[in-house]
């Protein structure tokens, strides 16, 4: 019995960390600059909402805070940090509101939680919590106000696209389980 | 040099990178904006690098970054430079062309992704595998996770992402999703290419995750097989 529950955390592991690393690769090839913010543009969050939509919450979760903040460590150390705890919410939203059972309605309400959490996760470090640090420690002081306005639109459109492959990608491989 | 020290070493070097506290003053500038310091940090990461991992490694890592560099500088440039054309953004600005914000850009990455870099090749996964799985005493829960986690990351790194590269060139998937690129770009057209693109992606973000976890059941069950590290015992003296 206690073996396979051990068994069980391994497929979890294995899974989250197969999640993690093509979240990271996705983050880290393509990334477009966003100039406003010093930020990046990139698809990194395909694999975070996938990941939650397949496996739930707490790999979702994990993936989101792991996979893409790795990813910042290459270049921008910076936004470690905020990558981290907003992509980690994101995750473990979509997966709770996605619950077990997916239908395409309820996943496409949760990666519609998921993009409004990135952006709006993005806009109060930037705006807030980033300015507030800096006046401590100034290596957070790169973004301001004005520059996490600027970077509304590109957030959500990065969140967009993301969540229309994520879906395409759940479809695919739910329908593969259901069989 | 020993791998721990080695470590240790690049650990040291990492701090400033990772913190932004750099130990010398800003002093005079180099080009407006860019301090001479920062110009000699860089310099003093990228020697530490080569004097501890050797100058062959830090040609390959010189030459990733240079690769990951010049699409988001030039890239980053050519935005601003759209945005201030359009009107959007003010010489002057954290990202504005005029500002030395992207040379900054460059020379952080210059430091930071060679020190990544050699931080990971630093860390012996495939001798700390075969240290874990040849112990005699067992592993402990913990081992068997970061064993599930190492044999994973491998796999993709050096596995499933080369295969699926050499898929999209094989079956010429970026041809197949640019094949209307070029002519005459009405809405209906552009919705087509957009479509197309979105599966394109689809496509190899399905036989990414795939292969990514085909193998792990069979990883759980071997790694789950491992004899367990047994509590050490102790005899009373009563």
């Amino acid at each position: 019995m206690k073996s396979n529950t051990q068994m069980k955390q391994l497929l979890l592991v294995g899974v989250t960390a197969a999640f993690a690393t093509l979240a990271f690769l996705g983050t880290a090839a393509i990334r477009i600059p966003i100039p406003a913010s010093g930020g990046y543009f990139n698809l990194g969050d395909t694999f975070v909402m996938a990941a939650a939509l397949l496996y739930g919450p707490v790999v979702g979760g994990l993936v989101g805070a792991i996979g893409p903040a790795m990813a910042d460590a290459l270049g921008f150390p910076q936004f470690i940090l905020a990558t981290a705890v907003v992509k980690g919410i994101e995750g473990a939203l979509i997966g709770l509101l996605a619950g077990n059972r997916t239908r395409p309605g309820r996943a496409m309400i949760a990666l519609v939680a998921g993009v409004l959490v990135l952006v709006g996760g993005y806009y109060v470090f930037e705006a807030y919590l980033y300015p507030l640090l800096a006046q401590r420690i100034p290596f957070f002081g790169v973004t301001d106000a004005a520059a996490a306005l600027a970077e509304l639109v590109p957030n959500l459109l990065q969140g967009g696209i993301s969540a229309v492959i994520a879906f395409g990608i759940w479809k695919i491989l739910a329908r593969r389980a259901n069989r | 040099m020993n791998p721990r020290f080695r470590l240790l070493c690049l650990t040291v070097l990492a701090v400033p990178v990772f913190t932004g506290w750099f130990p010398f003053p800003a002093g005079p500038e180099i080009v407006p904006g860019v301090a001479g310091s920062t110009v000699v940090h860089v310099l003093l990461v990228l020697g530490g690098v080569a004097g501890i991992c050797g100058r062959a490694f830090l040609a390959n890592a010189t030459a990733v970054t240079a690769l990951i560099i010049s699409p988001i500088v030039y890239a980053g440039s050519l935005v601003s430079w759209l945005l201030e054309m359009a009107g959007g953004m003010p010489p002057g600005v954290a990202g504005s062309v005029h500002g030395a914000h992207y040379v900054r850009l460059a020379l952080n990455m210059l430091s930071v992704i060679p020190l990544a870099l050699a931080i990971v090749a630093s860390i012996p996964f495939d001798r700390l595998e075969q240290r874990l799985l040849r112990r005699t005493e067992g592993i402990s829960a913990g081992e068997k996770y970061l064993l599930m986690f190492i044999r994973v990351f491998n796999h993709i790194v050096y596995f499933v992402i080369p295969n699926i590269l050499e898929v999209m060139r094989e079956e010429a998937l970026l041809r197949m999703i640019s094949e209307n690129a070029s002519s005459p770009s009405t809405p209906r057209r552009i919705r087509s290419w957009g479509r197309r693109l979105i599966s394109g992606m689809v496509q190899v973000g399905v036989s990414g995750i795939c292969a990514s976890l085909r193998f792990i059941p069979l990883w759980a069950r071997e790694i789950d097989d491992l004899p367990r590290r047994k509590p050490k015992t102790y005899r009373s003296r009563t």
